[in-house]
C-alpha cells in the first residue's frame, strides 16, 4: 500500500512517485548582490505538500455547508428548504434579542411568531435527520407557548445559539439534540405542554392546506424531549 | 456531462485524526469487525503504525494517525459499498475512540478505455484544455510513444481542498510465467483517458456528528456541479 503524500488522497496504483509530488513549496534565500545589498529570492520547487492539519486556522470546525453542500444547495430538496427556514429563524431570534434590549416587546412578539412559523414549516422538511427535527419541533412548541412579556434575554440568546448550531450542524446526532433540548428547557423554553399539543395539532391541520408545509407532513408520533 | 462516458475505476476514502495509540490495544478486534463488514478480507501486512486488510475489491488500512478504505475493481459507489464504508468508519470511530477527524478526503478516479494511447491523448486534447504543438517541441514529436498529456488543478482554502487531474495514460501489465506453467505468461496493455478528483474537508470535524453517506453525496454533488466548469461538455 502506497503511503500518503501531502494532502492528496492516496490512490495506490499506477502513480509514480513524481506524479504524487505535485505540491509546490517556496524556498527563500538571501542573495547578496554585487553592491552589497541583500535581496530575497523566492523560488518554487516541487515538493510533497505539507498537511494542513497542523494549521491553527484549519482547526476551526467546518460549517455544515462545507461538509454537506448538497443539503444547502438551493433547489436540491427539502433539506435546503429546512435550512433556509432555520437561517431565517436564526435572524429572527437575533432581531428579537435586539428588540428586547430596546424594550420593544411588540417586535419581540412578532419575531417569536415568525420563528414559530419558520420552525413549523422547517420541521416538515427535516426528515433527513430526525434528531434535527426533534429540536426544531421542541422550538416550535416552546415558542408557540411563549409570551413576549415573560421571555428574557437569556432565553432569546439561547434560542439564537441553538438555531445557529442546528443550521451549522444539520447532521446533529440524537444525543447532542437531547442536550440542546435540555439547554432550551433549562432557560425556560419548555416544549412539553398539553395545551401546546392542541395548538400544534391545529397548526398542523392548517399547515396541511398550505403547499409549502404540506409536501412532507410531520410524523404522527413526534419524538418528545 | 463528460463523466457519463467514463467509469469509476477506483475510490479512496481517507481519514486523519489525532494520534490514536489505542489501535495497538485493539488491532485484533478491529480486524475481526472489518472482516464482518467486508467479506473475504484477510491480513495483507501489519506494521506497528498500521494494519492492512485486503480482499479482491477493497483494502482497509487502519493506522495510528490515518485510516483508509481503497476500493478497486468494485461496483463503485453502489449502496452496499456505501453501507460498508459507513460501517467501517463506525468501527474506527468506536474502536479508536475518535472524537474528531482532522481531515476527511476522497479520491475518485474515472477512466475511459481507448484502443491505443494516441486515441486517449486525442480525447483529452479534444477538451481544449491543453495543446501539443504539431511540430517538434523540446526535441520531441507528439507521435513519439512516450509522449502524453496530463494536467492538474489545485484549489484550496482553510475548509477544503480539491485536486483535479486529467490525462491520458498507458498501463502495461506483464506476468512472467513460472517454468512449470509457461502458458501463464501474459502481457497486456491498456490505454485510457482519466479524470481524477481528489477532494477533502479540513478542520476539526466532529466525528460523532459526521455522516459519511451524506458527506459522499456532497462530494459527488460538488464534482457533478463543477466539473463542467473545467471540462465543458462537447456540443
Amino acid at each position: 500500500m502506497r503511503k500518503p503524500t501531502g494532502s492528496r488522497t492516496d490512490i495506490p496504483e499506477q502513480l509514480s512517485f513524481s506524479e504524487l509530488l505535485v505540491g509546490v513549496s517556496e524556498t527563500q534565500a538571501s542573495v547578496p548582490p554585487e553592491d552589497g545589498r541583500s535581496i530575497a529570492v523566492t523560488s518554487k520547487i516541487d515538493a510533497p505538500r505539507v498537511h494542513s492539519d497542523g494549521h491553527a486556522a484549519s482547526r476551526r470546525r467546518p460549517h455544515g455547508s462545507v461538509l454537506y453542500p448538497h443539503l444547502f444547495a438551493e433547489g436540491s430538496g427539502s433539506s435546503a428548504v429546512a435550512l433556509k427556514l432555520l437561517s431565517q429563524a436564526m435572524a429572527d431570534a437575533d432581531s428579537a434579542a435586539e428588540a428586547y434590549s430596546s424594550g420593544d416587546l411588540l417586535a419581540v412578539s412578532a419575531r417569536l411568531g415568525q420563528i414559530a412559523a419558520a420552525a413549523s414549516a422547517a420541521h416538515a422538511k427535516t426528515e433527513f435527520n430526525e434528531a434535527l427535527g426533534m429540536v426544531v419541533s421542541h422550538i416550535r412548541r416552546a415558542v408557540l407557548k411563549a409570551d413576549a412579556t415573560s421571555v428574557n434575554l437569556d432565553q432569546l440568546h439561547t434560542l439564537s445559539r441553538t438555531l445557529r448550531m442546528l443550521f451549522e450542524t444539520p447532521t446533529i446526532p440524537l444525543d447532542n439534540a437531547g442536550q440542546l433540548i435540555d439547554e432550551l428547557d433549562a432557560v425556560g423554553w419548555d416544549g412539553d405542554h398539553s395545551e401546546v399539543e392542541t395548538l400544534v395539532a391545529a397548526l398542523l391541520s392548517s399547515d396541511a392546506n398550505q403547499s409549502e408545509a404540506s409536501v412532507s407532513p410531520a410524523p404522527a408520533a413526534e419524538p418528545q424531549s | 456531462m463528460i463523466l457519463d462516458s467514463f467509469k469509476l475505476h477506483s475510490l479512496v476514502l481517507q481519514f486523519t485524526y489525532p494520534d490514536a495509540y489505542i489501535v495497538w490495544d485493539r488491532a485484533g478486534d478491529i480486524a475481526r469487525h472489518m472482516q464482518d463488514v467486508w467479506p473475504g478480507l484477510a491480513l495483507e501486512d501489519s506494521k506497528p503504525n498500521e494494519q492492512n486488510l485486503r480482499s479482491d475489491v477493497v483494502t482497509v488500512s487502519t493506522g495510528v494517525r490515518m485510516s483508509t478504505i481503497t476500493n478497486v475493481a468494485g461496483k463503485g459507489l453502489d449502496q452496499l459499498t456505501i453501507d460498508r464504508m459507513v460501517a467501517t468508519v463506525d468501527i474506527w470511530r468506536q474502536q479508536l475512540e475518535l472524537s474528531t477527524f482532522n481531515r476527511v478526503s476522497c479520491r475518485a478516479k474515472y477512466v475511459r478505455d481507448f484502443s491505443d494511447k494516441a486515441a486517449a491523448i486525442a480525447e483529452v486534447l479534444s477538451w481544449n484544455l491543453f495543446r501539443i504543438p504539431n511540430d517538434r517541441v523540446f526535441n520531441h514529436h507528439q507521435t513519439e510513444s512516450n509522449t502524453s498529456v496530463e494536467g492538474t488543478w489545485k484549489f484550496e482554502d482553510k475548509a477544503s481542498f480539491t485536486f483535479l487531474r486529467v490525462g491520458a495514460e498507458e498501463i502495461t501489465i506483464e506476468i512472467k510465467a513460472h517454468p512449470d506453467f509457461p502458458e501463464t505468461q501474459m502481457k497486456k496493455t491498456a490505454a485510457r483517458a482519466y479524470i481524477d478528483f481528489d477532494r477533502g474537508s479540513l478542520g476539526e470535524i466532529d466525528a460523532k456528528s459526521f455522516w459519511l453517506a451524506e458527506w459522499l453525496k456532497g462530494y459527488l454533488h460538488v464534482l457533478h456541479r463543477d466539473l463542467p466548469k473545467v471540462i465543458p461538455s462537447k456540443a
